[in-house]
């Protein structure tokens, strides 16, 4: 008996489906973009969660990271000094130094005739494996972390530089060292989910007594270790190492399960993820997910009307009430499944395209382990979206349907104006909300920098003494003789990236306390013309002035500041601070005389996503560590300009293979993930935006059909078509100039809130607004129109013939 | 006044065709009051429609007055509809969400007239047919008669030539009915041509005319026994 009626009620639910094409099209359409979705926000949210889930002991294991605190200043790198100090600490069970090969030794490589550069060289100790997972194809690891001059290929690069895969027992010469070099390993490639990314491999054992923070440091303990512990042990310890007295440094232990998710450094392994981006995306997927399900009841509760005589007559046959809610969930779950298995399609066909918009390789492998989640998922959404519709026409009374007087009641004109009251201020408050989220995004991506990233090239990998060369200025003044080159400079960072050092001031005349940790940037002559730093008051470094230089016995320097610190330091305007002398420390020097010789606008260090403190610009200093050369040039894009740079330089400097790179290309590529999240919000609110068009579409439409009946009997006293139209659409006019009472302030107060959380934010302008409000007012006027046009264009007697 | 020659209409839904009306041939005096009778489907209704203007024939002419209409387009038929033809419905099809007043003045305003002439003529015809207590209300609040009597005074409001019923009497009780068959006779009297489609034999005895309609055709066409016993009292 149940059975059979369980049959009837899929037979009922499918014809009854089947007839209101167009509803069900809609409802079905917006049900899957919502699903799909979010589906593709959850695979992508659980990779991002599981970063480095798989390594061993991955609970146990913590990263150390250096902090200043008076600035909450973080540093990802330490000493590899510290390492017999740190394995001693009670409760460190293992410790593993990752050195970064940047600054350590040459890259460069020769393979016959062939030059490469290595990039990604990582030297780890023997232990490495116990703390990262590492699947190795060909060979052996342990040679390549013990012995100098063997070295571990993964399996891309091993195909970049010989080929073939299987390239151990193959050998190249490092050109920098002349040292011969064999390939003992191939290891697979490093996986997505892991915060470690390394190309190739050679010991550590070289590097562990080097001076200066190269060393990733990672601290596996014993169960139940107290981490405070730990961390002022290991504070103590590598404060010694330094020297540092100043209390001011500390160092702490980051959770790896973490790393991926929080705040990047730049000098990370690789770009990491963000839980920003996590955040926003689960409540876009959500918030999809909310607004397909209320346009399914929105439009179920509408329609509730078209149903009303089979109720009726239902009941009259003996069905309870009970009986029927059951009927119409199993219609809604019935929908519900059909856009869920819509909506796996639609991620099998879209998931690439997702995975470039958020630089993730998502995949499906298998279905059957998501199926049973995502059928209980679509059943609670089938249920709890069908639940209210059925329920409430379930209730209709027996005796007022089939008389025929339910539909027309005072009751079902205001159920059906509410509904699209509410729906149009849904829909203007998500366009506004998806607007101003789009707009501030963009913003911040497009917040001047205060430098000139166009016509700009960089060198790289210069040596320390031959850029910053305190009495050879003419390599400089025959460089800027080349066609084309304009202006040169020597840097000790990359402004795309960070400054690699610090500049602690210690003393500025007239101020007590400044507490300011700013980013050190060694440059030279001509340093603000060759950035092209925005100058307010005062000079560039200039050859004219000698003493600009930083001069040793003296420990004179002439200094820039940036335009943020006039506050604190005390200047009431730019001018003010020309001729101050401040004492600072940078890298091993202390005390040093700094006299300011200009004032520029800050520079955007980095992405918008890291806060960038201001920077301090100190002429014939060297000391980040890593050494290019920024030239203003006529022509970023010619050829023949780098060619004779190059030749020049190589000639100049005896050095080969000099690598150069456009200013404007690093700063772009810093800003591909900031852009995928752009892109991605932008998709997203889109098809929200889409969503609620769709249902007030549907709801609009459903509106002019009710009325057809008023439309015939006008349209026989003597209506035009015109005046008809104009009717149905000025109703629905003034409904959504309703709505704007709600949706107005709603939108406003909750946007306001939101932006108040930046330090750089758009302000709301009314133009958001108004737009919001005409995208849905045209919607639904010309779905209005469309059907009044065609429900006005009837002959009369068809409409009035079946009352 | 008016005269059909020959009108034919032909319903075609997808393979099916059905011949509504088959050359029908007619002729209304003024001041008559026409009964049209028949059994259910024999094309009552689609030759009300077509008298009434709110449909086009397939084959032959209509003349109202001196125009042949039979080929007017539907904005011609409309405009000439609105200012010369009354209707009332089985079902009232008065308007949900606007008052009796509304309702009634609806044709008035589809005509173009002065707010003030509009609001005149409406009080006056609401006085007529008694429904003027009941101004504003909506329909749900009138009961079936009542409801019919403002459909009665929104036909007349405009001074029709001519008033066409479909079943006016079908959805009210006896009392009612009558209320509302001797309103209709009282305007025949004072000159309105009435046509009248109905089922009931005594409905049609207030008519001066009857025809019998019988799949499509005309069967039989004679005025009344009331009217001949009338001539020749």
């Amino acid at each position: 008996m149940l059975k059979y009626l369980f049959t009837n009620y899929f037979i009922s639910a499918f014809r009854s489906l089947a007839r209101h094409k167009m509803n069900l099209v809609l409802t079905i359409i917006g049900l899957s973009i919502g699903l799909a979705a979010a589906l593709m926000v959850a695979l992508f949210t659980l990779n991002e969660t599981s970063y480095d889930e798989f390594q061993p002991d991955a609970k146990r294991t913590y990263r150390v990271v250096m902090q200043h605190i008076p600035s909450g200043g973080e540093f990802p790198l330490t000493t590899p000094r510290g390492y017999q100090y740190l394995k001693k600490v009670h409760g460190v069970e293992d410790v593993l130094n990752l050195m970064r090969t940047t600054y350590l030794m040459g890259r460069k490589l020769q393979i016959g005739a062939e030059y490469f550069q290595l990039d990604n060289l990582i030297a780890a100790p023997e232990n490495l494996t116990d703390f990262v997972s590492m699947n190795v194809l060909h060979g052996h690891l342990t040679a390549a972390l013990t012995q100098p001059d063997k070295i571990a290929l993964s399996s891309s690069e091993a195909i970049r530089l010989f080929g073939s895969e299987n390239a151990v027992g193959k050998t190249f010469v490092l050109v920098e060292q002349n040292q011969t070099v064999e390939v003992v390993a191939v290891f697979a490639d490093f996986p997505d989910n892991s915060h470690y990314a390394m190309d190739s491999i050679i010991t550590a054992n070289q590097f562990m007594q080097v001076i200066g923070k190269h060393s990733h440091t990672y601290i596996k303990l014993e169960q139940g270790t107290d981490i405070a512990e730990v961390e002022a042990e290991i504070t103590e310890i590598l404060n010694k190492i330094w020297q540092d007295k100043s209390n001011e440094i500390r160092f702490y232990l980051q959770p790896l399960l973490d790393i991926h998710l929080a705040p990047n450094f730049n000098t990370d392994l690789k770009v990491g993820g963000s839980e920003k981006t996590v955040f926003i995306s689960i409540a876009l997927s959500i918030l999809l997910l909310l607004i397909s399900s209320f346009n399914y009841i929105n439009m179920s509760i509408a329609q509730a009307g078209l149903r009303a005589k089979e109720v009726g007559v239902r009941k009259v046959l003996g069905a309870t009430k009970f009986q029927l809610v059951i009927q119409f969930l199993t219609e809604s779950v019935v929908i519900t499944l059909i856009s869920a298995l819509l909506a796996c399609g639609i991620v099998e066909l879209l998931l690439p395209a997702f995975n470039q918009i958020v630089f993730r390789e998502l995949f499906i492998g298998d279905w059957s382990q998501y199926i049973v989640v995502i059928i209980v998922i679509t059943l609670f959404i089938g249920i709890t979206s069908g639940l209210y519709p059925a329920v409430f026409i379930s209730s209709f009374n027996v005796h007022r349907v089939l008389g025929g007087d339910f539909g027309r009641g005072k009751t079902a004109i205001l159920v059906r104006k509410s509904l699209m009251v509410l729906q149009s201020a849904l829909s203007v408050s998500l366009i506004i909300a998806a607007s101003s989220l789009y707009l501030q995004l963009n913003y911040l991506q497009n917040l001047p920098v205060n430098y000139e990233k166009d016509q700009r090239i960089r060198l790289l990998d210069m040596a320390q003494e031959q850029v910053y060369p305190r009495d050879n200025q003419s390599f400089y003044q025959d460089l800027t003789n080349i066609q084309g080159v304009i202006s040169a400079t020597p840097t000790d960072f990359d402004l795309t990236k960070s400054t690699n050092a610090g500049a602690f001031v210690s003393s500025v005349p007239g101020v007590a306390d400044f507490n300011q940790q700013m980013g050190f940037a060694g440059v030279g002559f001509n340093a603000v013309q060759a950035l092209g730093l925005q100058l307010i008051a005062g000079r560039d470094f200039s050859t004219q002035y000698q003493s600009d230089w930083f001069n040793e016995q003296l420990s004179t320097v002439a200094i820039i500041i940036p335009e943020s610190v006039l506050n604190t330091a005390g200047y009431q305007n730019a001018e003010q601070a020309i001729g101050q002398i401040w004492q600072f420390g940078a890298g091993g020097q202390q005390n040093l005389k700094g006299k300011i010789v200009g004032v520029v606008k800050d520079v955007k260090i980095g992405s918008s996503r890291e806060s960038s403190g201001p920077v301090l610009f100190v002429c014939g200093l060297p000391i980040g560590g890593i050494y290019s050369l920024v030239l203003e040039v006529e022509d970023q894009y010619s050829a023949q300009i780098k060619q004779a740079v190059v030749t020049f330089v190589e000639q100049r400097l005896n050095i080969n293979a000099v690598e150069i790179q456009l200013v404007k290309n690093d700063y772009l590529s810093l800003y591909q993930g900031e852009n995928q999240l752009v892109k991605m919000v932008g998709i997203f609110s889109g098809l929200a935006v889409f969503l609620t068009c769709v249902g007030m579409f549907g709801l609009a439409a459903f509106s002019a059909q009710q009325r057809s009946r008023e439309v015939a009997i006008r349209k026989v006293i003597g209506a035009t078509r015109t005046s008809l139209v104009l009717l149905l659409t000025s109703e629905s006019i003034v409904l959504i100039g309703l709505s704007l009472l709600i949706a107005f302030p709603a939108s406003y107060y909750f946007i306001e809130q939101w932006l108040n959380n930046f330090n750089d934010r758009i302000s709301q302008t009314i133009i958001i607004y108004v737009t919001a409000t005409l995208v849905v007012a045209m919607v639904t006027w010309a779905t209005v129109a469309i059907i009044a046009l065609r429900t006005a264009s009837i002959k009369p007697s068809s409409s009035l013939r079946y009352e | 006044m008016i005269k059909l020659t020959n009108v034919s209409r032909v319903f075609r839904t997808h393979d099916v065709e059905t011949t509504a009306l088959n050359k029908i041939n007619l002729m209304v005096k003024q001041g008559d009051f026409l009964a049209i009778m028949g059994p259910s489907g024999c094309g009552k209704s689609t030759l009300l429609s077509l008298l009434g203007m709110l449909d086009s024939p397939d084959g032959g002419d209509y003349m109202f007055g001196e125009q042949n209409i039979s080929r007017f387009g539907e904005g011609k038929l409309a405009k000439l509809r609105s200012s010369s033809i009354g209707f009332v419905f089985q079902s009232f099809n008065l308007i949900d969400s606007l008052t009796v007043f509304e309702n009634v003045e609806l044709p008035l305003q589809y005509l173009k007239i002065s707010r003030s002439q509009r609001k005149q003529r409406v009080v006056d015809i609401l006085t007529k047919v008694g429904i003027d207590h009941r101004a504003d209300h909506l329909p749900q609040q009138l009961s079936g008669g009542q409801q019919q009597r403002v459909a009665v005074a929104r036909a007349l409001v405009i001074n029709p030539k001519l008033i066409l019923a479909d079943e006016p009497t079908g959805n009210l009780d006896s009392k009612n009915g009558e209320e509302v068959m001797s309103m209709l006779r009282a305007l025949n009297e004072a000159g309105t041509t009435i046509i009248m489609v109905t089922h009931s034999e005594h409905d049609a005895k207030y008519a001066n005319r009857m025809i019998r309609l019988f799949d499509g055709q005309v069967m039989l066409d004679k005025a009344s026994e009331t009217q001949r016993e009338v001539n020749y009292a």
